[in-house]
Order: structure tokens, then sequence, then C-alpha cells
């Protein structure tokens, strides 16, 4: 996804594009209102990450404007104001969801998804062989039979069936689909992986591979690469 | 609640007055006594007199010259007249040119002889007992000269006497009586007087702790000074709350920025290694940094909220709505771990309350039942009527209070002892009380069948 941040900070901006990235997302910052202006009018982004107190100007204010040039690209603002009087003013104002600084980046995916699904972006189907996976319905389908998935199922397998091949460790499944403070058993991805493999069992096009001493992969069974 | 510092109290002013009021009734009184006493004594001893005066004179009409001599003929009627009044003795002398003619000859003449047109009284001793005596003087032509006569007519006092004891036990009466009725008159009066500023107190003292605004009470003239210095501290507290609620606005700000920074880069460094000591290491950063801020949250939140009960902004609001609201912003976060919410919410619950200060409360109470939720179970939320009340009823299947008691779970800083893993600083429960509090409400605590914690929250239904 190509994100927009909007952010004063320098070190906070470095550190949120460094982090973003790690998802394999594009991040553009921009420091102040006047170079978010810049940016949005000569590209296109997927999200805007907008927060509300800049130095050259009030985040609502420029939210305003791009409501009013008719421009939706959903905006999801970062606050460090705690008062429930303040955040029910920014939905008002045009944004489409809020998070609190400091930022759980689990959290930010779960509402980035909530918002995009919301705009019709969800729409993520991934297929593979006889396997479709809809992210935005949670379903599996192989051929006509269709079973629906748990969010953490399909986020296991839907990372790993983004990049067929590639093999996970269990720390990096666990950090794409657990956030940072939950607290789930050493096992938990083995557990899941099991269902996932439940789950697509029937298909003859994927498999999930167990890697002795590394992790796991998805890999294709029919001859497409 | 801050008690009020005792007080040096002064006199109440309605009491001075009265008391005033009433010595001046006493004096007042005392004095109307006097006044009917000596009146009626003076209407009592000139009666007398005039009796006295009419029976010398009746004697005197009865003084004649026989034989060239002064002799009197004592008509009966003269003496008979004192005895109608009362049983007094009553003495009489004829003076005829100096020597007693008839009657009690040591009854003592007046020290200077009256003049023939007047008659004199006066009051002597005779035979040991006080007496009363009216004298006039004649001259009586005999043989061609004219004899100077007198005559004496005295009566004891004993009747008079009880005429003025009757006299003085009624002006005494008079004035009780009129020393009551004043009393009386001015206890009303004063009250009367002292109503407007009755008014004004309770109004004041019925305010609720929110209400900031001036006096609406018309203030009479003497209290318009103290009303006007009322209205102006009013102004100024409610400058103060509004600014203090700009400043903690601010430190949210700059508290969060830098625990910010932190964060991310320990979510970066944890998501990069494969380590366990240092992923465990990143994930106690990240605890501990969460803990800060929601440390800070709660306590602006806590803060926030108390200043806000002196001051809060009642609506008119569908509770239903707003727990909806509530409940939406926390789906991404429940999902996250596949906690669903199963919502029943009637339309249309009406409670007056402060929006702001009601959202707080209810999003304290999702996030815990969100927090506290393992991972692919139910929260239940329902909205209800019941007896006159709006029930928000939140229901999880975590782990439950832990054994304590709702009660000290309510208090600050006081965590349940089964949730040291999970990131809180124990001051959601006291800012949900402080809210219901505010609103008149109820929130109850209760472990959950099977499993979990049901929170109740009530609030009177608009």
């Amino acid at each position: 996804m190509r994100f927009l941040l909007i952010e004063d900070n320098i070190e906070l901006a470095q550190s949120v594009v460094e982090r973003l990235s790690l998802d394999g997302h594009v991040v553009e910052h921009a420091a102040d209102l006047a170079a978010a202006d810049a940016f949005l009018m000569s590209e296109q982004f997927d999200l805007l990450l907008l927060d509300i107190q800049l130095p050259d100007g009030d985040g609502r204010h420029f939210l305003a404007r791009q409501r009013r040039a008719s421009i939706e690209t959903p905006v999801i603002v970062l606050t460090a104001r705690s008062a429930v009087a303040d955040r029910v003013s920014l939905l008002d104002a045009g944004a489409d969801d809020y998070i609190t600084k400091p930022v759980d980046f689990a959290e930010l995916g779960a509402r980035c998804r909530a918002v995009l699904r919301r705009h019709g972006h969800g729409a993520d189907v991934l297929t593979l062989g006889d396997l479709v996976v809809d992210t935005e319905c949670a379903t599996v389908s192989i051929g006509s039979c269709q079973t629906t998935l748990r969010n953490r199922e399909l986020r296991v397998l839907h990372v790993l069936a983004r990049s067929p091949g590639r093999v996970y460790s269990k720390s990096q499944l666990h950090d794409r689909v657990f956030g940072v403070l939950e607290s789930v058993s050493d096992n938990a991805i083995e557990v899941y992986v099991g269902r996932v493999r439940k789950a697509i069992a029937a298909s003859a096009s994927v498999r999930i591979e167990t890697v002795r001493g590394v992790g796991y992969r998805l890999i294709r069974l029919d001859s497409a690469a | 609640m801050s008690t009020v510092p005792a007080r040096l109290k002064a006199p109440s002013v309605a009491r001075r007055l009265l008391i005033a009021l009433m010595a001046i009734a006493a004096l007042l009184s005392g004095l109307l006594y006097v006044a009917v006493r000596a009146s009626s004594n003076e209407v009592a001893e000139s009666t007398h007199d005039g009796l006295l005066a009419a029976s010398a004179e009746a004697i005197a009409e009865g003084l004649q010259a026989d034989d060239g001599a002064l002799v009197v003929d004592i008509p009966y009627g003269a003496l008979a007249m004192l005895g109608a009044v009362s049983d007094d003795s009553v003495f009489y002398r004829v003076i005829a040119d100096g020597d007693t003619l008839t009657g009690y000859a040591e009854l003592l003449p007046p020290e200077q002889a009256p003049n023939p047109a007047e008659t004199v009284f006066y009051s002597s001793v005779h035979q040991g007992q006080p007496v009363r005596v009216a004298a006039l003087s004649r001259r009586v032509a005999i043989d061609g000269r004219t004899v100077p006569a007198e005559v004496l007519v005295a009566q004891t006092r004993y009747g008079q006497e009880a005429i003025v004891s009757a006299a003085a036990r009624r002006a005494a009466l008079i004035g009780i009586g009129a020393f009551a009725l004043a009393g009386v008159l001015c206890a009303y009066a004063v009250r009367r007087a002292f109503a407007p500023l009755r008014r004004v107190a309770g109004s004041v003292e019925r305010r609720g702790p929110a209400d900031l605004r001036p006096l609406r009470e018309p203030l009479p003239r003497e209290l318009e000074p103290l009303g006007n210095a009322l209205d102006r501290f009013m102004a100024r507290l409610d400058a103060t709350l509004e600014r203090t609620e700009t400043l903690i606005a601010e430190a949210a700000h700059h508290v969060r920025t830098p625990l910010a920074i932190v964060r991310t880069r320990a979510e970066t460094a944890m998501r990069r290694s494969e380590d366990p000591e240092m992923r465990r290491t990143m994930r106690e950063l990240v605890r501990a940094v969460d803990a800060s801020a929601r440390s800070a949250d709660q306590l602006l939140e806590h803060a926030m909220v108390g200043h806000r009960s002196e001051r809060m902004a009642l609506e008119r609001l569908d509770i239903g709505r707003l727990t909806d609201e509530v409940v939406e912003r926390f789906r991404p976060l429940a999902e996250m771990r596949d906690v669903e919410f199963d919502c029943r919410i009637e339309r249309g619950l009406d409670v007056t309350g402060d929006r702001v200060q009601l959202e707080t409360a209810l999003r304290n109470l999702i996030d815990n039942a969100v927090k506290y939720s393992p991972a692919e179970t139910r929260i239940d939320v329902t909205t209800t009527r019941r007896a006159g009340d709006a029930v928000v009823h939140i229901r999880d299947r975590g782990r439950g209070l832990g054994g304590e008691s709702p009660l000290d779970l309510s208090q600050r800083y006081i965590r349940g002892s089964n949730v040291d893993d999970v990131v809180g600083s124990g001051l959601g429960l006291a800012i949900v009380e402080q809210v219901v509090n505010a609103h008149d409400g109820q929130v109850v605590l209760s472990p959950a069948e099977d499993r979990g914690t049901s929170v109740e929250l009530s609030l009177p239904a608009a």
C-alpha cells in the first residue's frame, strides 16, 4: 500500500516510515500541510496518516479542504489528545478513523483494513489455482466449496499465500498475525497453521509446507510459479 | 467532597433584630403600664375628691345663724353619700370662728385656710389612719357681722387603695398583653422581612455542583455587593476550569510523542530480530511504554471528568446509539483477536447527561471487556429499559474479577490480582464511578455465569 504520513516530528515520522516499510508498504512523509498539499497534487495514495497538530495549521482544516475538493482518499488521524470531546470532532471533520499515539501497529493495520473495506478498496482476492482467498469476506473457496475463516487464520493464510515459496519463521509469522502485546502461547502459530491446513486440505493447487528448523511456506503443487 | 471549614459565626441578624424589637416592645409596654396605672389612680382620686367636696358643700349648706350664733344642721345625705362608695370611715369637723362647732376636733385643718370660692383637698392622718380631706370655708352673716366657718370632710383611704390595686393589676395585664401581641407581630414582621434572604440562600444551596451560572434570584439592595462578588467568583472559576482543561489536553500531547517514538522503534527492533531474548526485551519495553501512556491517559481522563462534573453540559441523548458508536470504535481491536460483539441495542432509550462523560465511561467499560476477553470469545452488549432506568449491560467471558471485591476494584489504582500481564492503570473503574455518580446512576460489577464479568450501568431515563 501507498501511505502518505503527515507528521511534524521528524524522529517519530522516521520511526513510523521504517516500521511500516517492514510490512512492505511504501510510505511518503510530509512534515507539514504545505508539503502534504504538494504530494497530493502529484501523487495518489491508498491512505493518509494525518497528525492533527501541525505547525502550519490544524489538521482538521486540512481535512475539511480535502473533503470539499472531493478527495476521497481515506484518512486515519494520529492524535495525542486524549479527551473524548476532541476525538468526536475528528470524525465530524471527515476523518475515517483515528488512532492515539503511541501507535500500536497491529491496531493500525486492523483499522486500515477496516477503513479500506468501508471504502470498497478492501477487496483483495488472491487466486492460486483452485484456491481463492477473499480477504474482504474472509472466505476460502476451493472450487465450489467455501469456508469462512477466523481473522487470525485468514491473516496466516494471507501472509503465506501472498508470497508463495517464501519461508516465514515462526517469529515472522507471529509478528504479522499477532500484535506485539498479545499474550499468546509459544505454539499459537503452530495451532493456527494447523487450522489453515485443514481449511485448504481439499486444494490440489497449494499446500503449506513445514521447513524443519526454519518455518513455514506455501507451495504451489501445480506447475504455475 | 471537601468539607467546608468551620467558620466563626456572627449572631443571626434576624435574631438581633428581633431581640432589639422585643426590648423596645418591653420598654413601651412598661411605659404603657406606668401610664395606665397613673391615669387610673388620678381618675380614682379625683372621683373620690369630688365626692368629698360634694359632701362638704352639703354640710356647708346647713350652716345658719340661730340666735346670734352659728349652728349647722347636717343633712343625712351629706355623709350617707360617702358610705355609698365604700366602707371607709368618715370624719367631719365644722369650725366656726376658730372653735369646733361639731364633729371630730382632732381632724387637722389645712395648713392654709381655703378661699371661700374654692375647696382644697389634702391628705392627712387622723386617729392613726391615713385620710383624704376636703376643706372649704364660708362666711356666714350673723347680726351684721360675717363669721368665718370651715367645713372639713375626711375619709379613710382603704377603698381607694383597693381601687388603685385593681387598676394596677389591670394595667399590668394590659402591659403584658401589649408586649405579647407586639412580640408575635414583631416575629412575623422579621420573618417576612428576611424572606428574600432565605430564598437566595436556598437557591444557592440547591445549585448542583455543576452550576456556575450567575445568580438569577432577585436580590435585595443590601445583598447586591455580595451577589455581584459571587457572580464574579463563579465566572473566574469557570474560566480557570476551562484553562485547566486546555492544559490537560496539551500535556497529553507532550507526553505522547516521545512515548510514540520509543514504542515504534521497539516494535521495529522486535520485528527485525529472531533472537528470543531480544524479542522478549522489546516486548517488555513496549508493555512499559503502553503502561505509561495508559496511566497518563487515564489520569488526564480522570481529571477531565472531575472538572466536567463541575460544569456538565447536559443534553438528551440516545444511550443505545452512544453505546453502539463506542462498540464500533472497538470493533477493529476486537476483530484482531477474533473477539465478537453481540449487540442488542434498544433504540430511542434516552437519558439526560453529559455526552463526553458518558462516552468516557462506556469506553472504559468496553475497553476493559475487550482487553480481558480471550481470543475467539464473545462480548454481549445490551441496552434496555428497566423500571424507569436505562440499563447498559456488558458481559465478557474473560478471567473475571479474580476474587477481588468489585468495590475494591473501583478504588483508584487497585487492579485485580489476575491481570498483571494486561496493561492497565487501574483508574478505569474509578472514572466510571465518578461519571455514574455525577449522573445519579449506578454501576454494578459481578461475576458472570460460567466465567467472565458482568457490568451493569444504569442511568435514570429521560
